[in-house]
């Protein structure tokens, strides 16, 4: 029967209905693919239209297969032999194009609009927000109007084609949206092509120049919720300022430990121990460490604080944390690096919450005063020191060897630096601290950078500090290494959560001291104290504030105003973005009181239960209330006659019962037949001769008293 | 095949119990079926395409999506139910007709709900679907009818199958239906085929007619039964001890044929029944009076329009169901010319009501 239901040609009036769905569904993707794609559209739209014109004839098979090649082709030239996912997408919807042009059947058209439900789904890989969820289900509600067109025999004005269809779509959400808080979540079953978008922040290198062009976006990083010690309570803001006052608030990305041609980079060998260390070796290792940690120093020791971080995707594989991460969970695969660094196993694509535990460190300025902070009970092995103390080789022809820093070393101390470090380093930062100037735009540097930055313009961002200073430590032998990552944050007041920007980048220098192992120093705060205390700007000269992109946002209301946007933006994101099996799990002990199935499944029935009440017995009583005035005010009427004990028999009009009761009580003869009266004329009279207000009044006027 | 026949009288057998034959039919969850449609599978498979992408990247609003999509299964069903319910379906009539020709059924769709069905198709079990007829909508309280064909291959009662009375409204996702047995008959008349009309002298059209037209004296004599009229008894022949004998003229204006089995030159029994149809539908649509003596019972001449109509009627539904098993159960469903048939008919039909 269906068959003859599918074979039947499409209506005029369904397709429109169709080619309406198709346009809404892929309106989204036609800003992200290529732009001769909608023209395509337009152009098979054109030809279906003509087609049912009799202007045009259905295409030959030859012209049907010559424009899918073309689309092939077409994609070719806009993406290559690509694997992310855009070529496919570009494909499926090039199919579901061209097939409106041969769409015939009723069965055509259901494809077409099943193809349109993946891609409304495709559209969400690209976008999470709120808004684009909000879309999507005003596309599906088009799909279901389109597919509902194709088996309504009667054709109906649009309103009333609406109704039904929205009223469904309403009724399905809360279902799905139950289905969403219980079902539970599966890993990736395969890997899949990824969105291909550029990495975003950094690159796995510094070179001079990087981190000052990253300075000048006002795109967020990541954004942090901070827990108390047993995670059971969001920090607020005060707390949050008080336990990580803003020159602590150092998250590190990633070690760069090479220096080749003016850049810092990973070394193969950093790669090596990465790969070779698993997460058990670490995990005992940092057994190892809080017991001799515990045993050694027998003192106080700093907090652990504990964090979620929602990052933003960038497109690589680091992780930030603050200082050393302790504890690392997340619904990806991730895993701790001996540096201490956290780390995703796969490009970070969409937004990826994680949460994290790091301890802090009370050293800052001067590191001497606050020894063993970070207590190793291993030295660095002769491959890691000599990884963590090399120069570029000397190249004669060149001369790249930054001969005049390497004097410097010396002259500051460096033939004592290992026995004394701690001198070695306050020295270097005090000659920092001369006639060096922090600034946006610093000039450009030759061959040999680090002699050009430090004796010759001497005005610089934090890669120029934080890479001469770690080059300074190097040649006098300390292992020192950079680290790029963010420092600052800040906190949004409306929901106690930090904001860490891009403009935020920044980085610093980790030097190996004995019995303390890596102790971070921040040249730049030898420079610029209020970069590390306040923020970027409030270490810029005004001029270069203005390339901060930030000039409007800081006006007052608007700010807020911002912070708002940004507060729903991230409370979506946490809560239904990120909502995985361990929020789940949260949830449902928070409200639940347990993750027991017979809690599920209770609170699965009286979630229907509910929604059967609001879809079935809601409904009857509001048709109780919509009853028309007329006959609320008979029950009025009635009501009142209740009380001389009458009943109005199902037989009797209205007026007549009135005229029953006046028999029965001559006393209220008069009200009676006046009610009677302005029943009879409210129900056969012309409509203009009463009013309602007059019935109204006639009910009002008899007030019966029980005899 | 044998699997599928015999699930097939499986469930004739559980509808009989479940939907037992009835005149009058509402639908409500007792005797509606719901199933998905190939495209509502296709629709699932579509789901879990979406799941899949959200699975894989590990995407909650693509999730989401897909649930949405799982979901509003659960609520189609209600939907598409909800368009087939508190229908009341009743038989009116089955016009009879010759076999060969496409029997046309009529039911009655009766809302009774407070809301529109759409979208309400009927054929008959085991038909050919192209058959099937559409109600585009039922408007609240309202009735609707609805004609179903059926091909009416041989003469006799025709009983058809089940009617299956579905929708697939609002997405086609669904398939809601049900089997309905609503005591619909028609009756077929043995299809009109030509057939030489022994008593007339000559062959061919023309002369057939002018024969017995042109006969203005004496034709032949008939037994007097009462009302005959007086001035045409044959005193003369009765008085040889014959009884009351009646000269029968054969009048210019109205010549009147006798149609029998044995007036049809016809090898078989089969043909002989499709010639005579072939000659009373002739005659009655000519206006001519005729008469017939079809299984020892005699239809003599109508005297009005009306008259001749049931008449004819009754010819033909003699000749319909002449010597044919009555197997079928006749509720009194088949209305006017019920009365003409045989008695044996009748009989049946009281035995039936009897068991019933």
């Amino acid at each position: 029967m269906l068959n003859t239901l599918s074979v039947q040609r499409i209506s005029n009036h369904a397709l429109k209905y169709v080619l309406a769905a198709q346009l809404i569904c892929l309106l989204p993707l036609f800003f992200i693919l290529p732009k001769w794609l909608p023209a395509l559209w337009v152009f098979a739209c054109v030809w279906r239209i003509q087609i049912i014109r009799d202007k045009w004839t259905l295409p030959h098979w030859a012209v049907k297969a010559a424009l899918a090649a073309a689309c092939m082709g077409g994609l070719y030239l806009s993406y290559g032999f690509n694997a992310s996912i855009e070529p496919l997408i570009g494909f499926l919807l090039a199919a579901a194009i061209l097939k409106i042009i041969e769409a015939q059947k009723n069965s055509d058209a259901v494809i077409v609009l099943f193809v349109c439900f993946v891609l409304v789904a495709t559209q969400l890989l690209f976008s999470q927000s709120l808004l684009a969820l909000i879309y999507s289900v005003v596309s599906i509600i088009a799909v279901f109007m389109a597919l509902n067109a194709l088996f309504k025999g009667r054709i109906t004005p649009v309103g009333e084609h609406i109704k039904p269809n929205v009223i469904m779509v309403l009724q399905v959400v809360p279902i799905a949206c139950l289905l969403f808080v219980v079902l539970p979540r599966l890993p990736p079953l395969w890997s899949m092509p990824s969105a291909k978008s550029a990495a975003t922040g950094f690159s796995d290198t510094m070179s001079p120049g990087d981190i000052s062009a990253l300075s000048k976006s006002s795109k967020v990083a990541f954004r942090v919720t901070f827990y108390d010690a047993d995670r059971t309570d969001v920090l607020n803001a005060q707390q949050i300022a008080s336990a990580l006052p803003p020159s602590q608030r150092y998250w590190r990305g990633l070690v760069l430990d090479e220096f080749k041609n003016n850049t810092w980079s990973r070394s193969d060998y950093a790669d090596v121990l990465e790969a070779f260390t698993s997460q058990e070796q670490l995990n005992k290792q940092s057994k190892l460490e809080k017991n001799t940690q515990a045993a050694a120093l027998n003192r106080a020791q700093p907090p652990l604080m504990h964090y979620d971080v929602l990052l933003e995707p960038h497109n690589q594989r680091w992780l930030f944390s603050l200082y050393k991460i302790h504890t690392l969970t997340s619904s990806l695969r991730t895993k701790i690096l001996p540096s201490g660094l956290a780390k995703s196993f796969r490009p970070v694509s969409a937004r990826m919450q994680y949460s994290g535990a790091s301890r802090l460190q009370h050293q800052q300025k001067s590191a001497q005063q606050h020894p063993q902070q970070h207590p190793q009970q291993h030295d660095l092995n002769p491959r890691e020191k000599a990884l963590y103390t090399a120069l570029p080789l000397t190249n004669n022809t060149n001369n790249t060897n930054n001969t005049k820093t390497q004097a410097l070393a010396i002259k500051l101390g460096g033939n004592n630096a290992i026995k004394n470090s701690h001198n070695y380093i306050n020295a270097v930062l005090a000659y920092y601290n001369q006639s060096f100037t922090y600034t946006l735009n610093p000039p450009r540097l030759g061959v040999n950078s680090i002699d050009d930055f430090l004796f010759v313009s001497k005005r610089g961002f934090c890669e120029h500090f934080s890479s001469s200073f770690v080059y300074l430590m190097r040649a006098a032998g300390l292992p020192a290494r950079v680290v790029v990552g963010y420092l600052g944050g800040e906190i949004n007041p409306v929901e106690n959560y930090m904001v860490v920007k891009q403009s935020d980048a920044h980085a610093w220098a980790e030097v190996w001291i004995k019995n303390e192992g890596w102790v971070r120093v921040d040249p730049t705060s030898a420079v610029a104290p209020q970069r590390i205390e306040q923020s970027l700007s409030n270490a810029l000269t005004a001029d270069e504030q203005h390339e901060l992109q930030q000039g409007l946002w800081q006006w007052g209301p608007l700010r807020q105003f911002a912070n708002r946007i940004d507060a729903a933006s991230y409370l979506w994101h946490r809560y239904v973005v990120s909502y995985d099996n361990s929020t789940q799990k949260g949830f449902f002990s928070r409200f639940l009181g347990g993750e027991a199935p017979w809690r599920i499944a209770a609170f699965v029935c009286v979630v229907m239960v509910l929604l059967i009440f609001t879809f079935f017995v809601l409904p009857l009583l509001i048709k109780r209330k919509n009853t028309s005035p007329d006959i609320k005010l008979l029950y009025t009427f009635e009501k009142k006659c209740r009380v001389l004990a009458v009943t109005r028999a199902p037989s009797h009009s209205p007026a007549a019962f009135a005229r029953h009761v006046a028999a029965l009580h001559p006393h209220y003869r008069q009200q009676l037949m006046r009610i009677a009266d302005v029943f009879e004329r409210r129900l056969y009279a012309p409509s203009n001769t009463t009013t309602l207000a007059e019935l109204h009044a006639a009910i009002k006027a008899f007030k019966p008293k029980a005899a | 095949m044998w699997p599928r026949a015999f699930f097939n009288r499986l469930f004739e057998r559980l509808l009989v119990r479940s939907i037992p034959p009835q005149q009058q039919v509402h639908l409500n969850r007792k005797n509606i079926f719901v199933f998905p449609t190939r495209v509502g599978f296709l629709y699932v498979l579509v789901a879990c395409v979406v799941w899949l992408l959200g699975t894989n990247y590990q995407n909650n609003l693509v999730l989401f999506v897909a649930y949405f999509m799982f979901a509003s299964c659960v609520v189609v069903i209600h939907h598409t139910f909800n368009n087939l319910t508190q229908l009341a379906v009743s038989f009116t009539k089955a016009p009879p007709v010759f076999a060969g020709e496409a029997a046309v059924f009529s039911f009655d769709l009766h809302n009774k709900k407070s809301r529109l069905s759409n979208s309400v198709y009927a054929h008959f079990r085991a038909s050919d679907t192209s058959s099937t007829a559409e109600v585009k909508h039922i408007k609240a309280h309202s009735h609707v009818p609805i004609n179903v064909a059926l091909a009416a291959t041989k003469r006799g009662v025709l009983v058809p199958n089940r009617l299956g009375v579905l929708t697939f409204y609002p997405y086609g996702l669904l398939r809601c239906w049900t089997w309905l047995d609503l005591n619909a008959t028609c009756l077929v008349y043995p299809a009109r085929i030509k057939a030489p009309l022994i008593t007339l002298p000559a062959s061919g059209d023309g002369s057939q007619q002018n024969t017995v037209k042109g006969g203005d004296e004496f034709d032949h004599f008939k037994a007097y039964t009462a009302g005959d009229e007086l001035k045409h008894i044959a005193w003369k022949a009765s008085s040889k001890g014959k009884g009351l004998l009646v000269k029968q003229y054969a009048t210019a204006t109205q010549p009147i044929v006798a149609l029998s089995l044995e007036a049809i030159d016809a090898p078989t029994l089969e043909l002989k029944l499709s010639g005579l149809s072939y000659w009373a539908t002739y005659f009655y649509q000519q206006q001519q009076p005729f008469s017939a003596t079809i299984k020892g019972k005699t239809w003599s001449l109508a005297q009005s329009k009306q008259q001749s109509t049931q008449h004819y009627h009754g010819v033909m539904a003699c000749l319909a169901t002449y010597n044919l098993p009555v197997n079928t159960p006749l509720n009194g469903v088949t209305r006017s010319y019920s009365a003409n048939t045989d008695s044996a008919q009748n009989a049946h039909l009281a035995e039936h009501h009897h068991h019933a």
